[in-house]
Formats: structure tokens, C-alpha cells, sequence
């Protein structure tokens, strides 16, 4: 599977979720964010400590959650075979993730291959499209969970060099990338060196939509 | 034990009918003083086999014992000097057995002339051990109830020596069965000839689980009745809507650890065809003897690290004709004590009542017996919470069950014999489970009818809780006669019999509440469980006849045949009671014959045809309940959300299922090389066909949408729907219904070897080994893990479906047993060498991108694509790998380990012994991944105490004790 991983043509992935509009209906300024939620309600409605995300700008939706109508929703666009286990939709359960961002592709036409257990479909976002990458794994004290070692990476180092060791699975948190330096002006600019381990840090509690 | 034993002459057939309750427990073989050639006039009808029973320590003649030919109605009581004389016994190899109040059962095979008399004269020994000889292990080459088909007998003292808990301890002297160590952690299971194939190798090596044996069984009889786990419904959905519970037997099989050992006066194991008295088993017969009679006290106490034992049988004679004996087992194991809280526990008792009487005058009296048994048992497990590990997790099983049966068997004069049987088995399943659950927020209904309704939306944290509440229920009768028709073809002995049975379930059922369900999520279509009641679950009536009939005869040159046919008839009725049509009826013609051509060869083989009765769950599995989300508008503001859905509820019981049948063939040699050695090989090949799986019917739902009127925000009101729907699509679903559409094949070898003890090591070896290797075959298509995507995902216009599934599991097991005898010490020491040669399960079916049979759209229509076209660009989105539960090669690298017990007799026919199970500790190796897994039972060595607390009659007393 090192093809895959170290594949400098693109990153596979098996998720792909469109912003709705038509790239010019939801706009985001320099220095602006937006909140992409899982499910747009107040969490802390249902377990106190969790954030109100009932004002996010967008939310998956899957098969079996709640729907948010003055949330606009993602559009899945992936191969349609993800395995919605929990119906919420897209979220980041896993103790290893790669997440980007890239410019709108036909993904129907994209390159596509299979794992060769359970055999999940892949496809390859090619490499001049990719805006941005994180990747994160769990931190070290909680690296026995895995019980075997770990892949060096999912991406080529073009694309990123080095996993982030920030998933605590015991803590809510918000991973965030560092600040690299404030302007006189104020404006913060953040640190980009392709390498989540050193780009990226956590905060707790988390703090969804805010620049650090 | 009330062994089914053969009637006794005519004359003495009273006193006949109550020593069988003062046969004592315990095996040894008698030690043959003197065979000398036949002689005197031969006799048409057979020869005669007399001989002298003496004690083994006194040498004084034993009156009163019991001698049979086992397998025939043989049988007399030696006379006051001693002596008795078997007449009419068939030529070719017979077992002479011998039992007496006080002494230790013995067996002896013997090879029976063409002609003549023969003498064999025998001893008995107050404790076993100090013979020489002693068995313990199973006797491969035994027939005690003259079943032809390949069968191994395990007597009391190879029981005893097994330091066992329950009886799948012991069934571990049958080759092929892989060890355990004594106790009553997890679920207890046994398929005699075949490799399960539903889970990894490494989970299998202990025995199937119940989803292996749900519609493919090995029968279960104990004291002449069958057990049944048939009308058990504590099982989980198609669908895995209940949580696994996880010592369970619900599914399939019969939980072994209510039958402890410590009550077990004999195992008969027929792993070939067996006799057509037998029906509902496609996978052996196991014949349980429990221990009866008028049997001296004694008192049985286990310990080990996790399992405490403590036994008490006893039994006594009262008013010349009755007798009584009562057994009660407690067992108790903590599978991690110190680390868990969890344990299992066991109560077993039985109270067994025999009278025996005559009629009619006194030259020729019938002969009556009435057996009655009140059997009781529980077993329990229990998984309390672990606030500091996973709070509000916890769960227990309570399976209680009573049985009452008896038997009245009439023998008259011209030895005819009338038996029949009834039994009451109630049962009482119990099992909770609780569980801390968190779940989003979702729209919701609880709705238990078909229609739409307006629902509402849930989430948050919760405890789920449901009870399972079965009370299975079988009555069961059977009539038999058996004669013998002075048929001119040779000895005959003729059964006719007939069963009626009727299982059912009056539980409480599946109960939890609606709104807080043990599964968290559906799928926006699948829908929510719902509570079930089992008592609304029609019954399961069936009937049998069936016709045995055993030959005996001499071939030219006097070589002895034995020949076994018989034809069995099972109905599964349409109704409630045996008087409805017959759902579905299956013949079945069994054969089996043996010939001696030589006095150290015995030749064997059989063919046949055996049926499974379909289970309760199988025959009516729950309702499948598909909760459509019509509205989801789940505003800010709870006052305006609205959540309309659709309830659909589809029927998935299949009338056209029926019987699981299984065609049966074996083939074997025994060879007896030399005295007390003998080496069985046996070859098998078993099908069964229409075994009992899923079939996943694809259907579709409409599922409408709805514009609003009034939705605007602020309004503090939900928006009305405008009827009729907008539009509708439909969502393709799968109902999974139970068919005949499993094919189970199984073939393989087995190899027993048995050798004589070498004097100056006071050592002998005895070898068991087998290998076989099972498929699976699926029939129907199968649609992989993907189908709820399918089902949600309205931009997916259709989907690849495959044909045939297929999944091989392989074994090879040899066990190697070392046997030091000390009789002068009364000492056995058994060292066991199990080594597993290869234990793996596959699949086979296509998996790669071409393997796709077809595909089906959203209306659940099927659209077969030719394999010539499959590769054409317009089946492009077809092509992916299938998908589904595939289990990949997986299985344990060779390996083996040791187990030793030691065995000490002492004064007074106690006995005291130490077991070590995998005594070096060793942990096999995963084969597959290559990671360090533990595959073999830690190392678990503990000891047990047998203790005589009554007095042992002697020589001519023929009571039990005070």
C-alpha cells in the first residue's frame, strides 16, 4: 500500500464532500472561518460540556440524524460506498486522520482503486488541486491502542511531512494550527511548514470558528 | 444408571430388573482368568459364553452380577457359585459386560466362535484402579447399545479421570474434539465431524459456536430422552438488532455445562449413521448415562484456581422392587479472579425412582419396570458492572430447566419388549443487559403498527436495558417394541417406534422500553427494534415412525455379519398439534453392516440418511419493523420541529422451509494385531443439504416527501405538511428470511490406536487422531456490507450482487495419551499430547471486481448481467471488489501442548487426583498476521478429592448400603 501513501500524483482518500453553492454563494473573507458541522444543533442540549453548533455554516448530513434547516448541508460527492455506521455524516472518528481541502474536481473521473480487505473504494485527488492538508494521530501516551506500529504517513511529503500526535480519544478538543507570527496591525499569520507536527496544536476545550 | 439393558431369562426376570438399579459405578475391565476354545455341540442359534465372577482380591465367587452381551438382549446373573451362561450369542467380535453393587463395572471384548461354548471367566474389583488394564479413555471400538455405525464408549472411570466439569470434558476422548479446561467459563458446544466455519479458527478451537450448529446439530440424549434447544428464542435478529449475549447457546445446540460430570455414568458417542431410532441430527449422536441405581455414596469435591466443584450421588434399594438415587452438582468458576467480578455457576440435581414388578402367573410372567426421573438444573452467568472500566455495562444469564420423565417397559415371555417414554422438559430463560449509550440527536418513532405518524426527535445519553424472557417447552412421547421374528435370514432383533414431539415458547420475550433501545442508530430506513413476545410464537409439532432391524448371521466359512437397516420418517406439521398436514416430510433409510472375515479384522461401513428439525427461531424469526423519515425538520427553536415517519413492517418467515437433511456414509477397519492392541481407522463423508441460512429477498418501499406550508421561523409552531406527498422514491430493502440454502459438507478421517502396556514400564500408548475438512456452500446471492448505503444514498441508481458463497474450514488434531499404571499402588498417571497440525477456515468464493452476478435496482428488482458481459463499459460503476463478512485465511500455526493428570486410589474406593491442563503454559502463534496472540487456554492445574461415605456391600449382599 506505500504506492498509495507516498503516491506524489495526488492523495487517495475515500471521502469527498462538496460545499454547496455554486463556488460564489457562501464567500469567505481573508482572516474569516467558517464552521463545517457534523450535526448544526446545540450539543450541549445533550451532553453539557459540548459546544452549540446550532449557528454553523454548514453540516453533514447522514442517514439517520437530524437536519438543520437553516444549516446549509455538505453534498456528498464520494464513491457512495462509506459505511454511514452512526448516521451523523462525515466526522472524524478515527485514531489516525488526513484531512484537505481542495479546488472542485469531477470525481466520477478520477482515478479509483480498492483496499484489499473489505475492499473500500478509493479515488486520487490530483496533486495541483490540493489547497491544504492536516494529518493527525494519537498522542504517544495513548499509542498502545494501536497494539502494532504505526505508518510512517498516509501522503506523499510533497503534500505533508510529518503526523501532528495530538488525538486524545479521553479528551473534546480542537486541533488548530500555531501561530507563526502578529503583524503590527494585528493580523495573525499562521504557521505553514507542510508538517502537521510541528503546524499544529490542540486546545481545550475546543473552540470551533475561532482563529487562536 | 438405568442402562437399556436386555432382559434376563425368563426365570430370574424380576431379580434381573432390579440389579440393573444396583449396578455400581465405575469401570474396569475384568481380567480374563482362563478362555479356552468352544466346545460341546453347537447350536443353531449361536454359542454359549459361560464362565466364573470372582472378586479380584478375595477370589470368592460373586453371585448376583450381571452379565450381558452388549448391544443384544443377552443377558443372565451369575449363580450363587458364581457362574453364569449366555446362550445364542451371535458369532464375531461381542463386549461381555458385568456389573455388581460394590464393584466396579467391567467390560471385556471377546471373540465369539462360529460354534460351541466358550469360557470367560471374570473379576471384580472394588476399585478400579488397582486392576490391571484399566481404561481411561474411550473405548473405540464400543456397542453398547448395538449401534453398527463408528461409536466410542467413555465408562465411569475414564469420566473420573478426565477431572471434568461438564460433559464436554469428557466428549474430548473422541478424536477430533479439541480440549478445554474444566470449568464453565463461556458457553459449552460440540459438532462431532465438522470444522466450524462461521468464525476464526483461533475463537473454534474450543468447539462451534451456536451460529455453526443452528440448522446442522449432533443429537443430545440423556436417560433415553432427547434434548432440544429448539424452541430457544433468546436469539439475536438477521440483522444483529440485539446485542450478543455472551455465554449463550440461543441458536443452536445445547449448552453442555448443565450436565456436569460428576452424574454421568456413561458417554456413547456414535459419530457414524446411527440406528433409525434417532432422528432431529445431522452430526452424531452423544447417549448420556446418568449415574442411578442403588450406587454407594460418594462425595466428589474440585478445586482450581477458578473453578469449585462439590458432588454428591447416592442411591438405595427399599421394598425389594423400588429404588432411589439422588445426585446434586454445584460448580462455580471466575474466569478472572482478582481481575473481574464475573463468574458462572451450576446446580444440578436429579431424584431417579425404579419400580420393578411381575404379572401374570409365575411360569411366565410378564415382566413390568417403571423408570421415573425429576431432573433440575441452573445455570448462571453473571458480568456486574465495572464503573471504573465501562460504566453501566453489565449483563447476567439465568437458564433454569426441569425435566420429568419416565418410562414403563413390559417384557414378555418370548422376549418381546414394549416401551413407553414421556418427558415434560420446562425451561426458564432468563438474560439482561444494560448498557450506557449515547446518541445523537435523530428523529424517532414507536410506532408498532403499519402507517405514518408524526414522531419526535431523541438523543442524549441513556441506559439501555432489555430482557430476554423464554420459557421453552417440549413434550415429548415415544412408543417402541422391540422383537425377535424367527425370520429364517438368522438372529433378528426388530424395533418399531413412533415419537411425538411439540415445542414450544411461552416467554415473555424481547422487552425494553421503546424509546430507550439497546441500538443507538438506524439508518433513516432499517428500523428501531421493537419488543417481541415469544408466547405469540406458534408451537413446533412433529412426529416419527421408524423400523430397525439388526441381523445376525454366519456366512460360509463361518464369518460372522451383523447388519443394521432401518427406515425413519420425520413430519413437521403445518399446525399446532401432530393431527394438522405435514409441512414437510423427509424418509430416511439408514444401513450399516460389519463383517469379521478374520478373527483380528473387523470391516465396517455404513450409508444414510439423517434430518434436522428446523428451530422455533428459524420457523418464525421477528417481524422486521423499517421506520421511513418522511420529514426531518429539526429547527433551533424545538417548538417548530416537525419529524414525520413511516412505519413498514414485513413478514419474514418463510412458509416453504423445512427439514436440514444430511446423507451420511462411512467406511472402516478394525484391526486387533495382537492381544490388547487395536488400531481403527474410519473414513466419512458427510452433506447436508438445505441446511437452514439466510435469504435476502430484495423488495423496496416508497418513501414520500412532503412540501410545507407555514414553515417560517419565529412562528413558535412546526410547519403543517401539504397532503398528498410532493413526490416519492423508493428505497430498496433486503427481508431476510430463514431457507434451505446452506450445503454443509464435511469429509475427513479418523484414526484411534490403542496399545498394549509395556510391562517394565507399566506404560502403554494410546494414539486418536483425526482430520477433516468442511465447506460451507451458500446458494443464494448475497448482496455484501454495502446494501445500507445502497438504501439511504438515492444518487446510487443500483449495485452489484454476487452468487455462492463458499467457506472451508480444515482440522487436524492428534492427541497422544501416555498411560502409567501402578495397580499395586492403585496409580494412574496420564500425560495428553494435543498437538493441532492444522486448524484454519477460508473463503473461496470470487471476490475480484468480475465476480459480480448481477445487480438490483432501486425497486429491488434483480437484473443478471452474463459473465461474458461483465467487463463491458456500461457495468463499469459494477465492478468492485466484493464486499461483505468475509473472513480471511486465518487459523493457528501447528503446534501442540501437554496436559498430565494423576490418579491415586486409596483405602476404601476414595480416590484422589491432580490435573495440570497445558501444563507448560504454552501460548501457540497466530499464523496468519504474525502477531504474538495468546491461542491455547492458560495453564489451569487444580485437584479432586473422591470420598466413599457410605459402606460397600460384598459377595452376596445385593443391597446398597444401610
Amino acid at each position: 500500500m506505500a504506492q498509495w501513501r507516498e503516491d506524489p500524483a495526488g492523495i487517495w482518500s475515500r471521502f469527498f464532500y462538496k460545499f454547496p453553492g455554486t463556488g460564489r454563494s457562501y464567500p469567505l473573507a481573508p482572516g474569516k472561518t467558517a464552521v463545517v458541522a457534523t450535526d448544526a444543533i446545540d450539543h450541549s442540549a445533550i451532553v453539557r460540556t459540548l459546544p452549540d453548533l446550532s449557528r454553523a455554516d454548514f453540516e453533514f448530513v447522514g442517514s439517520s440524524d437530524v437536519d438543520n434547516p437553516d444549516v446549509p448541508n455538505m453534498i456528498n460527492v464520494g464513491p457512495g460506498e462509506w459505511a454511514d455506521v452512526l448516521g451523523h455524516g462525515l466526522f472524524f472518528s478515527s485514531l489516525s486522520n488526513t484531512v484537505f481541502i481542495a479546488d472542485s474536481v469531477d470525481t466520477a473521473s478520477l482515478p479509483r482503486d480498492f483496499l484489499p480487505v473489505n475492499a473500500p473504494e478509493y479515488r486520487r485527488i490530483p496533486t495541483g488541486r490540493i489547497l491544504d492538508v492536516v494529518t493527525t494521530t494519537i498522542v504517544a501516551s495513548q499509542e498502545s491502542v494501536f497494539g502494532f506500529p504505526l505508518c510512517a504517513g498516509d501522503v506523499n511529503a510533497l503534500f505533508d511531512r510529518q503526523r501532528a500526535k495530538l488525538i486524545d480519544v479521553e479528551q473534546p478538543y480542537s486541533v488548530v494550527r500555531k501561530v507563526a507570527s502578529t503583524l503590527p496591525s494585528g493580523r495573525i499569520v499562521l504557521q505553514r511548514t507542510l508538517t502537521s507536527s510541528r503546524d499544529f496544536t490542540v486546545q481545550d476545550p475546543p473552540t470551533p470558528g475561532r482563529v487562536p | 444408571m438405568f442402562p437399556e439393558l436386555p432382559p434376563a431369562p425368563r426365570r430370574r426376570l424380576t431379580t434381573v430388573a432390579l440389579l440393573f438399579l444396583t449396578a455400581s459405578a465405575g469401570t474396569a475391565p475384568p481380567r480374563c482368568l482362563a478362555a479356552q476354545g468352544p466346545t460341546g455341540a453347537p447350536g443353531a442359534a449361536g454359542v454359549a459364553v459361560s464362565g466364573t465372577v470372582r472378586d479380584a482380591a478375595t477370589h470368592v465367587s460373586i453371585r448376583d452380577a450381571l452379565v450381558w452381551i452388549e448391544g443384544l438382549d443377552r443377558a443372565t446373573l451369575s449363580d450363587s457359585t458364581g457362574r453364569y451362561r449366555l446362550t445364542g450369542v451371535p458369532s464375531g467380535p461381542q463386549v461381555l459386560s458385568v456389573r455388581r453393587i460394590g464393584f466396579a463395572a467391567a467390560r471385556q471384548p471377546v471373540d465369539v466362535p462360529v460354534s460351541g461354548t466358550i469360557t470367560i471367566d471374570l473379576e471384580l474389583a472394588a476399585n478400579a484402579l488397582a486392576l490391571p488394564n484399566v481404561i481411561v479413555t474411550a473405548d473405540a471400538t464400543g456397542r453398547a447399545r448395538g449401534e453398527l455405525g463408528t461409536a466410542s464408549v467413555i465408562e465411569r472411570d475414564a469420566i473420573a479421570n478426565q477431572t471434568a466439569t461438564s460433559l464436554l470434558n469428557i466428549l474430548e476422548l473422541i478424536p477430533g474434539v479439541a480440549p478445554r479446561p474444566p470449568g464453565l467459563d463461556g458457553v459449552q458446544q460440540i459438532g462431532l465431524r465438522t470444522v466450524p466455519t462461521s468464525t476464526a479458527a483461533s475463537q473454534t478451537a474450543g468447539g462451534p459456536t451456536a451460529a455453526d450448529i443452528a440448522s446442522a446439530g449432533t443429537l443430545i440424549v440423556t436417560d433415553g430422552v432427547p434434548l432440544s434447544n429448539n424452541a430457544n428464542l433468546q436469539s439475536t435478529g438477521p440483522r444483529g438488532e440485539l446485542q450478543f449475549l455472551s455465554a449463550s447457546s440461543a441458536g443452536g445446540g445445547v449448552d453442555l455445562r448443565a450436565i456436569p460430570a460428576s452424574t454421568i455414568e456413561r458417554v456413547e458417542v456414535i459419530r457414524g449413521i446411527p440406528s433409525a431410532r434417532y432422528g432431529d441430527v445431522t452430526q452424531g449422536v452423544i447417549l448420556v448415562d446418568t449415574r442411578a441405581g442403588a450406587v454407594a455414596p460418594e462425595l466428589t469435591l474440585h478445586y482450581d484456581g477458578n473453578t469449585t466443584e462439590g458432588s454428591l450421588v447416592a442411591g438405595r434399594e427399599f421394598r425389594a422392587r423400588q429404588a432411589l438415587t439422588f445426585s446434586v452438582d454445584l460448580a462455580r468458576t471466575e474466569p478472572s479472579p482478582g481481575v473481574t467480578s464475573d463468574q458462572a455457576s451450576r446446580l444440578s440435581t436429579q431424584l431417579a425412582h425404579r419400580f420393578a414388578g411381575v404379572r401374570g402367573l409365575a411360569t411366565a410372567p410378564d415382566s413390568l419396570t417403571l423408570d421415573t426421573r425429576l431432573s433440575l438444573h441452573a445455570v448462571t452467568d453473571d458480568h456486574p458492572e465495572r464503573p471504573d472500566v465501562i460504566p453501566g455495562q453489565a449483563s447476567w444469564s439465568r437458564n433454569a430447566g426441569g425435566r420429568l420423565d419416565t418410562r414403563a417397559r413390559l417384557t414378555r415371555p418370548g422376549g418381546a419388549r414394549y416401551d413407553l417414554t414421556g418427558s415434560f422438559d420446562l425451561g426458564r430463560q432468563r438474560a439482561f443487559v444494560q448498557s450506557s449509550r449515547i446518541r445523537g440527536a435523530l428523529p424517532f418513532t414507536d410506532r408498532l403498527t403499519e402507517g405514518r405518524q408524526v414522531g419526535k426527535f431523541i438523543g442524549g445519553p441513556y441506559v439501555s436495558r432489555y430482557d430476554l424472557d423464554g420459557d421453552p417447552r417440549l413434550a415429548y412421547v415415544r412408543f417402541e417394541s422391540s422383537l425377535d421374528p424367527a425370520w429364517p435370514l438368522g438372529t433378528q432383533r426388530l424395533r418399531l417406534g413412533g415419537e411425538l414431539r411439540r415445542e414450544w415458547n411461552a416467554g415473555a420475550g424481547y422487552r425494553f422500553d421503546v424509546e430507550f433501545p439497546p441500538q443507538t442508530t438506524f439508518n433513516g430506513v432499517n428500523g428501531f427494534d421493537r419488543p417481541r413476545a415469544f408466547s405469540a410464537t406458534p408451537p413446533l409439532p412433529t412426529s416419527a415412525l421408524y423400523a430397525d432391524d439388526r441381523l445376525s448371521r454366519l456366512l460360509p466359512h463361518g464369518v460372522p455379519l451383523n447388519v443394521q437397516a432401518g427406515l425413519r420418517l420425520d413430519v413437521l406439521h403445518r399446525g399446532r398439534w401432530w393431527f394438522s398436514k405435514a409441512r414437510d416430510a423427509v424418509p430416511q433409510g439408514r444401513l450399516n453392516a460389519e463383517v469379521a472375515p478374520v478373527s483380528w479384522l473387523r470391516l465396517r461401513a455404513g450409508v444414510g440418511q439423517v434430518a434436522k428439525i428446523p428451530s422455533l427461531a428459524q420457523l418464525y424469526p421477528a417481524p422486521q419493523y423499517y421506520d421511513v423519515v418522511n420529514v426531518n425538520w429539526f429547527t433551533n427553536d424545538p417548538a417548530e420541529r416537525l419529524a414525520v415517519l413511516s412505519t413498514f413492517i414485513r413478514n419474514a418467515t418463510n412458509p416453504d422451509l423445512g427439514f436440514s437433511r444430511a446423507r451420511q456414509a462411512e467406511a472402516g477397519v478394525e484391526i486387533t494385531p495382537f492381544r490388547d492392541a487395536t488400531i481403527a481407522v474410519v473414513a466419512f463423508s458427510d452433506r447436508t443439504r438445505g441446511a437452514v441460512g439466510f435469504r435476502s429477498q430484495p423488495q423496496y418501499l416508497l418513501r414520500e416527501h412532503f412540501d410545507f406550508v407555514d414553515s417560517t421561523r419565529g412562528t413558535g409552531r412546526p410547519p403543517t405538511i401539504i397532503e398528498p406527498a410532493s413526490f416519492s422514491d423508493t428505497v430498496p430493502i433486503l427481508i431476510d428470511r430463514p431457507a434451505n440454502n446452506l450445503t454443509l459438507t464435511s469429509s475427513g478421517y479418523e484414526v484411534t490406536a490403542s496399545f498394549p502396556q509395556i510391562p517394565a514400564l507399566h506404560t502403554r500408548v494410546e494414539v486418536a487422531g483425526s482430520w477433516m475438512r468442511t465447506d460451507l456452500i451458500g446458494r443464494d446471492i448475497d448482496f455484501g456490507s454495502g446494501f445500507s448505503s445502497f438504501q439511504v444514498d438515492g444518487r446510487i441508481a443500483r449495485r452489484p450482487y454476487w452468487a455462492g458463497l463458499e467457506r472451508t474450514g480444515q482440522r487436524a488434531l492428534i492427541t497422544y495419551r501416555l498411560i502409567h499404571h501402578q495397580p499395586a499402588w492403585g496409580l494412574v498417571v496420564t500425560a495428553t499430547i494435543e498437538q493441532i497440525a492444522k486448524e484454519n477456515t477460508r473463503d473461496v468464493a470470487g471476490t475480484d471486481s468480475l465476480a459480480f452476478a448481477g445487480y438490483v435496482t432501486r425497486a429491488g428488482q434483480l437484473v443478471p448481467v452474463p459473465a461474458a458481459q461483465r467487463g463491458d463499459a456500461q457495468y463499469g460503476d459494477l465492478r468492485v471488489p466484493r464486499t461483505g463478512l468475509f473472513t480471511q485465511l486465518s487459523g493457528v500455526a501447528p503446534d501442540w501442548y501437554l496436559s498430565v493428570q494423576v490418579a491415586k486410589s486409596f483405602l476404601g474406593g476414595g480416590r484422589l487426583s491432580f490435573y495440570a491442563f497445558n501444563a507448560l503454559d504454552r501460548a501457540g502463534r497466530f499464523d496468519v498476521t504474525g502477531f504474538s496472540s495468546r491461542e491455547w487456554p492458560p495453564l489451569r492445574f487444580g485437584g479432586e478429592l473422591s470420598l466413599p461415605l457410605g459402606r460397600r456391600s460384598q459377595g452376596g449382599s445385593r443391597g446398597a448400603g444401610p
